[in-house]
């Protein structure tokens, strides 16, 4: 009986993995500086990711608390505010309406002033300029991070509703903000593409490095009958491994990192609650960052090795003819 | 078993001229036999060797080995066709930084074998060649003539149907070269097809083995003619 499927792969695999040990002893010098390059590559990529996840989920958050005020015309009769607030209240974004009266909102006005400018609270000519207006409350189902999206539709909406003289959604700072975050997600996208194929140069070069170093071994491992497969796959396996190791390397220093900022954060701005919103990478995000870098490994691996030897490689350093 | 025809082998020389290491070779070699191959530096033993181990095609000619003709071979079938045979180099090409053990567990390794398999057929192997007390010891540690038993077990590891041997005596001296032969007859006894090139003719006197001999790329005219114009010469 031939060997079992399981001893065959650890047999295969295994020698892969003694195949990128030994590399890793025999050139340690080119593979400590790849493995170095690596890490602090992956490990900006890292940083930016968290933050910029980071800041998109703050972004997110603020936008919970997000209101609609749409201002009415004078004209608008009563009858025409309930039929207003009714076509409202049909909408799915909406999940609630509350009417202020031009009445109500004077009140408003006096209760917020009363100690700033006691004198206008007497100016019964200051007390008419205020509109009525209705407050809307998105619906709660709406997710987080798309809930500045959904004001702004909602605002632009609205805006073409008859009766409907402004709108005004609170925290209107956060549209810009927001677009700042999107611009600097980005722009740490595009970097971090350019990161990622300088990591692919980097892990290519390092195998072909490898690749150098152990020309007669692979001309002899193909003379005795290894395939292409044979021949390659122990590279694939040397770029993943190095992959894996700077990524791990890179998330350890990335988690170092982090934590140390959260500390100094949740000390110094503990007023604003910011630091309790920030979290590092859930546990499925750290095996998607570790498979993207093994690929990453594989790919440039792959680069360095598609156009290995085809079979002939000793009959042409020979000077034979094909 | 080996059947060459009309194989020519044409190298471009440095100058842009046409060098014919073999011209218009024919030979036949049966299954279980045991040959020779001799002739001068330059007569296209090397060439034959390469040939007929598919590390370079024939630039004509038919070349074909158990069936298989070699000059279509290509990508895996190349590879599968060289897992068939057991090459012995002149210069043994061992991996130095493996052991010995690792060095003839080579073949196995790239068929996928398990661990425990390839150890165990490596000792016997080794045990064959009488370096089994070597198995973990580097290359570099061994003499010439160890270094070749370990190039020798690495060929036989996988119980090859033809074993092709390039001078594998070249660097050894005469009780080495007998033993390295001993390990070959050993091999030839047990139905492995053998062939052995070298231009020690003392050595081929005394197995008394069929013997091709190469001068300019051809078999010698001469010895076919001894031979009653037969293809390849017996002594």
């Amino acid at each position: 009986m031939g060997p079992s499927l399981i001893s065959r792969l650890q047999a295969v695999m295994g020698g892969d993995l003694a195949h990128a040990w030994a590399s890793a002893r025999r050139q340690w010098g080119t593979q400590l500086a790849t493995f170095t390059v690596l890490s602090a590559t992956f490990a900006i990529v890292v940083f930016a990711s968290v933050w910029a996840m980071n800041l998109q989920r703050l972004v997110s958050h603020w936008g919970e608390s997000v209101q609609v005020a749409a201002y009415l015309h004078d004209e608008l009769g009563e009858l025409d505010i309930k039929k207003l607030q009714e076509e409202l209240l049909k909408d799915p974004r909406i999940q609630s309406v509350q009417l202020v009266t031009k009445k109500m909102a004077v009140e408003n006005f006096r209760g917020q002033m009363a100690s700033y400018a006691p004198d206008l609270l007497d100016d019964e000519q200051f007390s008419t300029p205020f509109p009525a207006s209705l407050k809307l409350r998105l619906h709660d189902q709406i997710a987080a991070q798309d809930r500045v999206k959904v004001v702004e539709e909602l605002a632009a909406d609205l805006r073409q509703m008859r009766g409907v003289e402004d709108v005004s959604y609170g925290q209107s700072w956060i549209k810009s903000y927001a677009s700042s975050v999107d611009l600097l997600v980005g722009i740490g996208l595009f970097l971090g593409m350019v990161l990622l194929a300088g990591s692919l140069l980097v892990i290519g070069n390092a195998i072909r490095a490898g690749l150098a170093a152990r020309r007669e071994e692979i001309e002899i491992m193909e003379l005795i009958g290894a395939t292409l497969d044979n021949l390659r796959r122990p590279y694939l396996v040397e770029g993943a491994a190095i992959a894996f190791a700077a990524i791990v390397a890179a998330l350890l220093v990335n988690a170092f990192v982090f934590d140390g900022l959260l500390k100094k954060m949740k000390a110094q701005l503990a007023f604003s609650h910011i630091a309790t919103e920030l979290r590092f990478l859930t546990t499925a995000e750290v095996l998607v960052a570790v498979v993207l870098a093994v690929v990453v490994g594989c790919i440039g691996s792959w680069l360095a090795i598609r156009q290995m030897n085809d079979g002939w490689a000793a009959a042409r350093r020979a000077g034979g003819q094909l | 078993m080996i059947s060459f025809s009309h194989v020519y082998k044409t190298y471009a020389g440095s100058r842009g001229q046409e060098i014919h290491a073999l011209r218009d070779l024919n030979v036949e070699i049966a299954r279980g036999e045991f040959v020779f191959l001799t002739g001068p530096s330059g007569a296209g033993k090397t060439t034959f060797f390469r040939l007929l181990s598919a590390y370079d095609r024939a630039t004509s000619g038919q070349a074909t080995v158990a069936g298989i003709r070699l000059n279509d071979l290509s990508g895996n079938d190349l590879a599968y066709y060289r897992r068939k045979l057991g090459v012995v180099f002149q210069d043994f090409r061992l991996l130095k930084h493996k052991t010995v053990l690792e060095n003839v567990t080579l073949p196995l390794i790239i068929r996928g074998e398990s661990p425990n398999a390839q150890r165990e057929r490596a000792m016997q192997v080794l045990q064959d060649v009488g370096l089994h007390h070597k198995a973990n010891e580097w290359p570099e540690q061994l003499s010439g003539g160890e270094q070749q038993r370990v190039a020798i077990a690495r060929a036989l590891i996988h119980r090859p149907g033809l074993i092709i041997a390039d001078e594998p005596t070249g660097n050894l001296d005469p009780e080495l070269s007998e033993e390295i032969m001993d390990l070959f007859e050993q091999a030839n006894a047990q139905g492995t097809t053998v062939v052995v090139a070298t231009h020690d003719h003392e050595l081929v006197r005394r197995r008394n083995k069929r013997t091709l001999r190469l001068l300019a790329g051809q078999i010698s005219d001469a010895e076919l003619a001894a031979k009653g114009g037969m293809e390849w010469a017996h002594r």
